[in-house]
């Protein structure tokens, strides 16, 4: 027997999407929604607790969040089982302070700390906004994971961590949950 | 505090039967996460709409092959809209070559010139002087430019020798062939031969058209060059030209056409998203470009000015049109999944035939990407 198409007629642009919706809401599509989605936390470096006195410093961004509830941010953890598929770096306000004369972030998680965005200049008269992916990172690819817990991690020079006052930023996570692992 | 799992947030049911719960909780706004579907962007591209382009890039190569024979060579070139002439360039093989080869020996060596009523003959007289054949081939000169003012009058303009070889310049509109050459003696030989090439008619025919385009090529033609024996001819922008050609003899004159089209995507009510995750990208040839005789050559790459710079194949690599099929480069180098601020995707169609000569033909270009959340 032959594969059936799909049960929907899936148009060229938008006018389809009211029909898709309805079908997944009314069930009738026989397949799992695998819809994308980003876990976002809004980071600021006065509110990371106490700062190293070193010149790195990488940030639990799970236990950053349980310190502060108030953060904005997505209002939970990062999901477990699920397909990592990408990430998103926004600045809001660049870091600097004291003597540092250069700062760099780096995103990932405790096993591969630059895994997601290897080095991005966060120091004053570096651009604010959206930043360009590490597409390269060993860990930007589509890949599961079964309990990823994201990081930062700052690194100064001339001066140490703790002596930034400036520094605010978006990390974005974007993932797809994997139906048949729950 | 260990993470939990997305399903545990939405409701039981993790495979098909849980659809329902997903959609609810994101349409009730219960999902603590941004939803960012994954879509496509489309842009269909016709055949007509490649007729419609005002851009396009046509450039000519024109390679000259054969022995090249006394004759006229021309080059027409027409609107390919219109079929309107533009204007034509011609030159004329006008020179030949007299070779004196062998071992001189004392007699009578002949040049006969057929074309004037009666023939013309050139006589060089060896009776041990001239001594050598580099010396025969200078006197057998000076026998020819002797009766360029009487018997060759309108025939022969000059002659000249140089190493053993004759070279006799014919006035302008001399096409047949018009000499023959004999030698009386038994050990010495003398040959006759064209002494134009494929190269020196490309050189020719590139210095008249570069003259023609300063006046009837002016609108047309935006440069031309030679190389050996080719003559590359870039258009303007926008126009498109047919070129033809008439050679002499079993000259040849092939010519190959480019025709470069570049179709930004996006208008008014679908520009490609700025702030996006480019995320792949793959066209649909539901009806593959073709002309009304023949089959051409006709290609698109897809890409544009990224972020990180320009690169026209970056999303797709050279892929044909010239049969329906779906394209897809998932190696090209922009492929993969990654943030861009503002780009506008770019769809660049080479084709070996006229875009106006197509008859059929349409490709639905799509884009996958994800919106990112806006801060």
């Amino acid at each position: 027997m032959a594969n059936s198409t799909f049960p929907l007629r899936i148009g060229a642009r938008n006018g389809s999407n009211p029909g898709v919706i309805r079908s997944l809401k009314g069930n009738r599509i026989p397949h799992s929604f695998v819809g994308g989605f980003d876990w976002v936390l809004k980071f600021d470096i006065l509110l990371a607790g106490t700062l190293s006195a070193a010149t790195s410093q990488e940030f639990d961004l799970h236990t950053y969040q349980l310190a502060n509830p108030s953060a904005l941010g997505s209002g939970c953890l990062f999901p477990a089982n699920v397909k990592i598929t990408g990430s998103t770096l926004y600045i809001v306000e660049l870091f600097s302070g004291g003597a540092v004369s250069a700062c760099t972030l780096e995103f990932g998680d405790a096993g591969d700390p630059n895994g997601l965005h290897t080095a991005v200049d966060v120091f004053t008269g570096s651009a604010l906004g959206y930043r360009a992916n590490t597409t390269a990172a060993a860990e930007y690819g589509k890949h599961f994971e079964a309990a990823f817990v994201p990081s930062v991690t700052i690194r100064t020079t001339t001066a140490n961590v703790n002596t930034l006052t400036a520094g605010e930023f978006w990390i974005g996570l974007d993932f797809e949950p994997v139906p048949g692992v729950s | 505090m260990a993470n939990s799992s997305f399903y545990a947030m939405v409701a039981p049911g993790a495979k098909n039967g849980g659809n329902t719960a997903m959609m609810n909780a994101i349409d009730s706004a219960k999902l603590p996460f941004a939803f960012a579907p994954k879509l496509t962007y489309e842009q269909t591209i016709k055949w007509s709409d490649l007729i419609a382009l005002t851009t396009v890039a046509q450039v000519d190569v024109l390679t000259i092959t054969g022995t090249v024979v006394f004759g006229t060579y021309t080059v027409t070139f027409t609107n390919a809209v219109t079929g309107a002439l533009i204007t034509s360039v011609s030159t004329t093989v006008h020179e030949d070559t007299v070779t004196i080869g062998g071992t001189a020996s004392d007699g009578n060596y002949d040049t006969l010139f057929v074309t004037p009523v009666p023939p013309v003959r050139a006589r060089t007289v060896r009776s041990t002087t001239p001594a050598t054949n580099d010396n025969l081939a200078t006197q057998h000169a000076a026998d020819i430019t002797d009766l360029v003012p009487s018997g060759l009058a309108g025939i022969v303009t000059s002659a000249s020798a140089a190493t053993n070889v004759v070279t006799i310049v014919y006035a302008a509109g001399i096409a047949a062939q018009n000499l023959t050459c004999t030698e009386t003696t038994a050990t010495g030989t003398i040959t006759a031969s064209c002494a134009s090439t494929t190269t020196t008619i490309a050189a020719a025919l590139e210095a008249l058209i570069q003259t023609a385009r300063a006046t009837t090529l002016a609108a047309y033609v935006a440069n031309e060059t030679t190389s050996t024996n080719t003559v590359t001819v870039t258009y303007v922008a926008g126009v498109q030209v047919t070129m033809s050609v008439t050679f002499a003899g079993a000259v040849s004159g092939a010519i190959a056409t480019t025709n470069t089209g570049t179709v930004t995507l996006g208008g008014v009510g679908n520009y490609f998203p700025a702030n996006v995750k480019v995320d792949g990208a793959i066209a649909n040839v539901s009806t593959a470009f073709d002309v009304a005789s023949g089959t051409p050559t006709i290609t698109m790459v897809l890409g544009g000015t990224f972020d990180a710079g320009a690169d026209a194949d970056g999303l797709m690599t050279s892929s044909s049109l010239a049969t329906a099929a779906v394209l897809e480069t998932p190696s090209a180098a922009s492929f993969g999944k990654h943030f861009e601020s503002a780009f506008p995707p770019v769809v660049v169609i080479t084709s070996d035939v006229l875009f106006t000569t197509l008859v059929q033909g349409e490709v639905s270009v799509m884009i996958h990407y994800t919106p990112v959340p806006t801060f």
